[in-house]
């Protein structure tokens, strides 16, 4: 049966995955070889009603990672695209935000050179430049590093904004583009790397990806595709469309050949969401609640022409169309296997692609749970699958069949990237270390930063979902979940989550072991209980994490006075959001549908929805019809005040 | 592992834990399902009462089991009077209106004002006919000789060659399918009292007049200038939900009226106080439809809502909660629609935005 079991899954995961799956290949001997042995035959007794199945009695489970429980000093969340081969192969260099070091490694004869940071820096993003310049956005220092590769050396350090994202060079105009989370857009003269121009877009900027005429800019949270004229306008917006959710998380987006651009993002279902044992593991539309998904899009060509039999149309006015939900750009999507955090690449000629699969020994927990079967340790040190495969242009979407391979890496692969020869290359985060296609690895640092809870965090719970699906990079991911009792957007975990118990919006959660019981082992469905101490380092993991920064630009003499607005007495505001977290951990009905805990305001202007159900897009928005009848006194500001006071919040 | 996944079916123990209801989407409007014991204060299945309150707020315990009211399904309130849309459901067995508005963008507001002429396009650049245009031509062609055939090719061809969608009310077109934008100038436009509409369901055609009285195929074949408006749902004849026994399925459907026939117009205006007080009231009633359903809003996925709301059309009666007389007043149940609070107020932000200064224009048809 257990055989029965795997083959079915696989088959379902080919189907699904649209990747070929050669029963030979190493995709099904690296699955396979993840399993307990076989069981015994199952035991059988004859009844009156015919052959009486008896399970026989399931080991007690062992316990999450052995009972072991390491932590770290420092650990940053896994947030992709940290690794980059240089044009020429010679050098990789490896964005290690967890150590605050940039590693730079000689692709011939694999010597490290590191090049520490400063803590705190968190690097992120890096591109190569001119003349074997490498640039890399510094995420927490708000900073951009310009590194001399070939002297392994940092040239220049230049602050950029509070939260740089994505960095892009432009070799026809000798530009450094940087997307900030803010919703800067800035330009840097690649040599100075003085700032050019600056651009406000939409906040949550993610990556910027140079094309022959314009520029694509990406929004993390909200998936969306943006195009940026010459001049610097957005002349189109647009993001993947989904059948049954909503498009979310868009961790990566990479130039393609022709213009396209793929993109690596989550899918976050808006069916409703049970909440019993496992009720995170699936939705009714067939895909996981969140599913990792690979689209391509081609942002110059309009999607969703009016069908042949007539859909659409029509005179002026009012034009129902109800047959596709067209778009300005043309997408094609497939899923990813795993959960978590995604990183993928492509070689040079767009021919293929690697993407990483937080896999985890849990899947096998599960099926083994299901056959009856010892599940062995889950072991703190979980391998991930790297899927590697050619890519088909012409329908932007794997080319199946016995060439498609997955192949286990070990130690929290982090980041993927191809040599211009099409050899992959797989950074990972602990050990921090690299892994090449011919089997060899190199040892980046020996500098540990094991730690359970980043671990628990980022990890695949067993049936396709982590912690970090939900809240990435330890945020949220803006997306409005439909429970049973209503709609619920997602809490943000960054900037003292300790401090906001109890837990969930109805507060039903009163600290962080019935928080990981009821949301972790129950309906995430870990098969294995974490020990108290466990449950500790994910608190301590999630408490490390530094609140976000404030918008950039914020005129700060609005910011004071609409700080002596928020705290007059008159107009309510701190009443309820009090103290440092800006919350009094308490239980409100301010006349938006219910009791809710009133919510930490630490960055409340990069949220990309408010309220328990989402009803605003922006801060402005909660002055209108969402804001409730009974929260504070807005009325009594006048226009000017209250913008004072937007903006005193954007500052949080 | 999404074979793992499967072979785990949590989709299966979710809609085992959390009944039917869960599986399918909201459950019944009128009769809340309870659909499962929730965990009690603290997670540790108690449920106990709220702390004690100040200002409103419940006071939580500082450690140990916190005492807070137990997490439950949100229950539909019963209609403690007339729904905000009451007087806007629209059955689809009382078709007869007179009074029509119809969204366009600046720049055929521009022309309008400055040509006067109300049905100047025959399509939208680049889009091609319309869903009902392509139903009357596969009338027209089903059996020539029939009076239905005959009227669908009335129909299609000179008589609303020019022509207008148009609802009974703004809001209800506002924000039309994802990604469509019909612009943000409203136009009022007033039928004759004798002017008939055009029922196109089902694959056939019908007639009516004013009181909603049948009108023969014949007599409206007889009098073509008095079909002032045509009635069109898309249903499983073209693609859309079929409502038919128990096997119902689809979605995309919605219902328009198609504007044409200037012979029929008594007037049409622009820019006036009306519209803008019209305009005004849509903003308020959405305003209150939000806050009377915030606290318990639609879960259901889109596609689901659209077959529930386009079927519940030809069963609409008297409206048993405040969403029910809103699904039944809308004409294009998309995911802009969706009746949740995100949409809602977004829909009440874009028409706040369309309120405008009076630029009046009105034009009554022949006359100087």
């Amino acid at each position: 049966m257990r055989a029965r079991v795997w083959q079915l899954s696989a088959l379902l995961a080919c189907s699904l995955l649209q990747l070929g799956c050669d029963p030979g290949s190493q995709a099904g001997a690296e699955a396979d070889s993840t399993l307990p042995p076989p069981a015994e035959p199952p035991t059988t007794a004859v009844g009156g009603a015919g052959p009486l199945f008896i399970p026989p009695p399931v080991p007690a489970p062992e316990p999450l990672f052995e009972g072991q429980t390491v932590r770290a000093q420092h650990s940053a969340p896994v947030v992709g695209g940290t690794l980059l081969v240089t044009r020429d192969g010679s050098t990789i260099a490896a964005a290690d935000p967890d150590r605050d070091a940039i590693f730079l490694v000689n692709q011939a004869s694999r010597v490290v050179t590191p090049l520490p940071l400063t803590r705190g820096d968190e690097p992120g993003r890096l591109v190569e430049g001119p003349d074997g310049t490498l640039f890399v956005a510094l995420r927490r220092a708000g900073a951009l590093i310009a590194i001399d590769a070939h002297n392994a050396t940092i040239a220049q350090r230049t602050p950029v904004c509070a939260s740089p994202r994505g960095v892009a060079y432009d070799a026809k105009s000798a530009s450094v583009y940087v997307a900030c989370r803010s919703g800067q857009l800035l330009t840097l003269d690649a040599s100075t790397l003085s700032r050019k121009r600056t651009l406000q877009l939409d906040t949550d900027l993610r990556d910027v990806i140079v094309r022959e005429h314009d520029l694509v800019v990406t929004r993390f949270t909200s998936a969306e595709v943006l195009v940026i004229a010459a001049d610097g306008s957005v002349s189109r917006r647009a993001k993947p469309p989904s059948s049954c959710g909503e498009a979310t998380v868009l961790y990566r987006a990479l130039a393609l050949p022709g213009g396209q651009v793929a993109l690596a993002h989550q899918v976050s279902s808006n069916a409703m969401v049970g909440e019993g044992s496992g009720a995170y593991g699936g939705s009714p539309c067939g895909l996981g609640l969140v599913s990792r998904t690979l689209s391509t899009v081609d942002p110059d060509v309009a999607s969703g022409s009016r069908s042949p039999t007539g859909a659409g149309g029509g005179p002026e006015g009012v034009d129902p169309e109800g047959d596709v939900s067209h778009s300005v750009m043309t997408f094609a999507s497939f899923v990813l296997q795993g959960a978590g955090p995604l990183d993928i690449a492509f070689d040079a000629q767009g021919t293929r692609m690697a993407a990483i699969a937080l896999d985890s020994q849990m899947k096998a927990v599960v099926a083994a749970k299901q056959n009856f079967v010892s599940a062995g340790p889950i072991v703190s040190d979980p391998s991930a699958t790297l899927w590697v495969s050619p890519w088909d242009a012409s329908v932007g979407a794997p080319r199946g069949g016995v060439e498609s391979s997955a192949i286990k890496v070990s130690g929290q692969p982090i980041a993927v990237a191809f040599s211009p020869d099409g050899k992959y290359v797989v950074q990972s985060r602990e050990p921090a270390s690299l892994a090449f296609e011919d089997g060899t690895r190199v040892r980046l640092s020996d500098e540990s930063h094991a730690d359970s809870g980043h671990l628990m965090f980022h990890m695949n719970s067993g049936i396709g979902i982590a912690c970090a699906s939900c809240h990435p990079e330890g945020g949220d991911d803006g997306h409005v979940w439909r429970f049973p009792e209503g709609l619920r957007r997602t809490l943000p975990l960054e900037g003292g989550v300790l401090e906001r118990a109890p837990f969930h919006w109805d507060g039903t959660l009163g600290d962080m072991g019935k928080l990981v019981n009821a949301v972790m082992v129950t309906r995430m469905g870990l098969p294995q209980a974490p020990n108290d101490e466990q449950i500790s380092a994910l608190g301590a993991f999630l408490e490390q994490l530094p609140p976000l920064p404030p918008e950039d630009g914020l005129d700060s003499a609005a910011v004071v006075r609409g700080e002596a607005i928020f705290r007059r007495e008159d107009v309510a505001c701190a009443t309820c959001h009090a103290g440092p977290q800006y919350t009094d951990n308490r239980l409100v009905d301010v006349g938006t549908g219910g009791k809710f805990v009133t919510p930490t305001l630490l960055g409340v202007g990069l949220r990309p929805a408010l309220f328990h159900d989402g009803c605003a897009k922006s801060i402005a928005q909660r002055f209108g019809v969402c804001g409730g009848t009974a929260h504070g006194k807005p009325e009594l500001l006048s226009t000017d005040e209250r913008a004072d006071l937007i903006t005193f919040l954007r500052s949080l | 592992m999404l074979g793992v996944d499967r072979a785990f079916a949590p989709g299966a123990v979710a809609c085992l834990v959390l009944g039917a209801g869960a599986c399918v989407g909201h459950p019944d409007h009128s009769q809340p399902t309870v659909m499962t014991a929730q965990a009690g204060a603290g997670g540790n299945g108690t449920t106990g009462p709220s702390g004690p309150s100040t200002g409103g707020a419940t006071v939580l315990g500082t450690g140990g089991d916190i005492l807070v009211d137990p997490v439950m399904p949100c229950r539909v309130p019963a209609l403690t009077g007339p729904a905000v849309f009451a007087q806007q459901v629209f059955l689809n067995s009382e078709v007869a209106r007179r009074e029509f508005f119809s969204w366009t963008t600046d720049e055929q507001a521009a022309e309008l004002r400055r040509d006067q002429v109300l049905f100047s396009r025959s399509e939208r650049p680049g889009l091609g006919p319309g869903y009902a245009f392509n139903v009357l031509e596969r009338i027209a062609q089903d059996d020539p000789q029939s009076e239905r055939s005959m009227l669908a090719s009335l129909l299609g061809g000179e008589l609303f060659a020019k022509a207008r969608y148009a609802w009974i009310e703004p809001w209800a077109t506002r924000m039309g399918w994802p990604g469509e934008d019909y612009g943000r100038n409203l136009i009022r436009v007033v039928l004759k009292p004798e002017a008939w509409v055009v029922l196109v369901r089902g694959g056939t055609v019908s007639v009516v007049d004013q009181q909603n009285q049948p009108v023969s195929l014949a007599d409206a074949l007889a009098n073509p200038t008095r079909l002032g408006v045509i009635f069109y749902q898309k249903d499983g004849f073209a693609g859309g939900p079929s409502c038919q026994g128990s096997f119902i399925s689809g979605s995309n459907g919605y219902r328009e009226f198609i504007l044409g026939n200037l012979a029929m117009v008594e007037e049409w205006s622009l820019g006036t106080q009306q519209i803008r007080d019209r305009l005004s009231a849509n903003v308020d009633q959405l305003s209150n439809f939000l806050q009377r359903t915030r606290d318990c809003p639609i879960t259901t996925s889109v596609e689901q809502w659209n077959l529930s709301v386009v079927c519940g059309w030809d069963r609409a009666g008297s409206p048993t909660s405040e969403l029910d007389a809103y699904e039944q007043s809308l004409a294009i149940p998309s995911d802009n629609y969706l009746a949740v609070p995100e949409r809602i107020a977004a829909m009440i932000e874009t028409l706040q935005e369309d309120l405008f200064d009076p630029d009046p224009l009105v034009i009554t048809p022949g006359r100087p």
